[in-house]
């Protein structure tokens, strides 16, 4: 059975779209289960980003299995730390801002 | 110096979640934004941060304003350069309605992409965000340190060369005047030539910000402006704390890192945003939706390992995430440094103008096991171990046309003289050069070269009338 498909808006920036083709922003659909039984959440939706969007050094954008520090994140505007971080659940029309803060992207 | 309020170096307050998720300000709305452990709603964020920079602003006005302040914004339009005009602007404005202190703002920007060999200048962007504010703009190219104008007698125009090693003198002499006949190499041509044989990272980063603090403090001069923002935030500042000082440069660190000094005498530098993390300047700029623009570095797409800086960023930001007081416990702790009584403040470094320790050659081979410079065997009278070695064997020179200065102390019948610039180097610099057979250098490193050989010389001549501060004490 296939899971239904969510519409996720991401932009990538403060230097961060030089690892995905200077592509600042991009509209996806995933599975709304990419992880079954579960719901999709960051950490799900930060590891398919990797193997599908990222096309160079995808070390400068994770590290372990979360974001390397110095990138924050903004789920509809709210700093992820007080959305649960990997935790979040993704939901149908997030708009999910991906900006580093380090120095030379 | 700790006193009691300060809150000790602790690291043991490991991330709490915060359960509740209300604003702790105004106690009434949803939080949307965790900053180190106290969650805010958006409003009362952008509050608290504003509030935070009109403070620091307050201190620099009563401690150091003159009346009728022309000053200058260094803007690379990066995020906290960006956040930085806008509140600097939006105190400037109300000022200059009411006729106070800053009589007129310029803002400058420095290109680097000639570093990187790009095509599209960062100038035009930079500008486009300025014009939305009332300041003036000037726009230049990191390569612009090797013009004329950028010197304090403005006619110093000369390609200088330093040869450390002799043997290549006569190479040195070719292309020397090669140079000169040679008018079109342009200065971009200089400064690549000058990195290109520069081979770590840790020092081309080095370089470059030297030079663009160079032409930073140079421009302001130019334009009349007493002081010069920078905006360096906390984060920043920690990164160099540590970076600095593992790269030999402690004893300048405070000019580096203070809220403000006057270290450049007739150029204050302030840093406004020392007391924001890069957190939230990243959230500042987003709420509001500034545009910031992109400066590559030369760590860009590189590992960890690529450079000193690189490595303490990723440490210091790694750290942060789960101890969330790291960047403001090292830069409130580095905050308390003052430069050292033992620095004598004439002694400035030709090349990043930062103060070095008298006897630094001493010095440099008493503690390091580099041997500088490198080419030891080129000399017959210095077959000795490293650490005996001494400048003398092979003297860091720059040379220079005669034509361009018009005070030159020995004319010569060459058309160059070559200045030594080995004792007028700190010790990070002479770390730089080691591996560096032939550079160029922008003409202001030559010129203060010049005129602390001088004052080396004036004060060698006069030593033995000089009383010494050991027998004022007796
Ligand atoms: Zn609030
Ligand atoms: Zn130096």
């Amino acid at each position: 059975m296939t899971q239904p498909l969510i519409k996720v808006n991401l932009f990538f920036s403060g230097g961060l779209e030089i690892l995905f083709d200077n592509i600042k922003q991009k509209t996806v659909e995933i599975s709304s289960s990419i992880n079954p039984p579960n719901q999709t959440k960051m950490e799900d939706l930060i590891k398919w980003i990797r193997e599908n969007l990222i096309k160079t050094k995808p070390e400068l954008f994770m590290t372990g299995n979360t974001i390397r520090p110095g990138i924050l994140i903004l789920i509809n505007d709210v700093d992820w730390e007080v959305e649960g971080e990997l935790e979040y659940t993704i939901k149908d029309g997030d708009n999910i801002h991906f900006l580093s803060t380090l120095h030379g992207g | 110096m700790c006193s009691i309020e300060d809150s000790p170096i602790i690291f043991d307050e490991v991330k709490i979640k915060p359960e509740v998720k209300i604003c702790i300000k105004c106690k009434t709305s949803t939080a949307t934004i965790l900053i180190r452990h106290s969650t805010y709603c958006k409003p009362c964020f952008q509050h608290v941060f504003v509030g935070k920079f009109r403070k620091n602003m307050e201190k620099y006005k009563t401690s150091n304003s003159k009346i009728d302040e022309k000053v200058m914004i260094g803007l690379s339009g990066g995020p906290s350069s960006r956040a930085m005009l806008h509140l600097l602007s939006e105190i400037f404005s109300h000022e200059l309605s009411k006729k106070q202190s800053f009589t007129e703002v310029w803002v400058c920007h420095i290109d680097e992409n000639s570093i990187f060999n790009l095509k599209d200048s960062t100038i035009n962007q930079v500008e486009q965000i300025v014009q939305k504010y009332n300041s003036l703009f000037i726009g230049l190219r990191i390569e612009d340190i090797y013009s004329d104008e950028f010197t304090s007698n403005m006619e110093f125009g000369q390609v200088l060369k330093i040869s450390i090693d002799k043997s290549k003198q006569q190479e040195f002499n070719e292309f020397n005047a090669t140079i000169r006949q040679n008018k079109e190499l342009s200065n971009k041509e200089k400064l690549q030539s000058l990195l290109e044989c520069i081979s770590n990272l840790t020092s081309k980063e080095d370089f470059v910000w030297y030079l663009k603090l160079s032409l930073l403090i140079q421009t302001a001069r130019k334009k009349g402006c007493t002081r010069l923002f920078l905006g360096d935030c906390s984060t920043r500042l920690a990164t160099k704390i540590i970076s600095l000082t593992s790269k030999g440069r402690g004893s300048s660190l405070p000019i580096e890192i203070l809220g403000e000094n006057n270290y450049f005498g007739d150029v204050i530098i302030s840093r406004p945003m020392k007391d924001m993390i890069s957190k939230e300047i990243g959230l500042y700029n987003h709420y509001l939706g500034f545009e910031t623009v992109f400066i590559p570095s030369l760590t860009s797409l590189q590992p960890s390992k690529s450079s000193i800086e690189r490595l303490t960023e990723d440490f210091i930001v790694g750290l942060e995430r789960d101890y969330p007081s790291t960047v403001s416990t090292i830069a409130r702790t580095g905050s308390k440094l003052t430069i050292s009584n033992s620095i004598d403040d004439e002694n400035r470094c030709a090349l990043c103008l930062m103060p070095y320790r008298n006897e630094n050659k001493f010095f440099q081979n008493r503690i390091t096991l580099t041997k500088i410079p490198s080419s030891i065997s080129t000399t017959n009278d210095c077959n000795t171990a490293t650490n005996n070695c001494n400048d003398h064997c092979n003297p860091v020179t720059v040379s220079c046309s005669q034509s361009c200065c018009s005070d030159c102390i020995k004319p010569t019948k060459l058309d160059h003289q070559n200045i030594e610039i080995n004792n007028t180097l700190c010790h990070a610099c002479r770390v730089n050069m080691r591996d560096i057979n032939e550079i160029f250098l922008p003409p202001y490193v030559a010129e203060e070269a010049k005129r602390q050989n001088r004052r080396l010389d004036l004060r060698k001549n006069i030593e033995e009338f000089l009383i010494d501060d050991i027998d004022d004490d007796q």
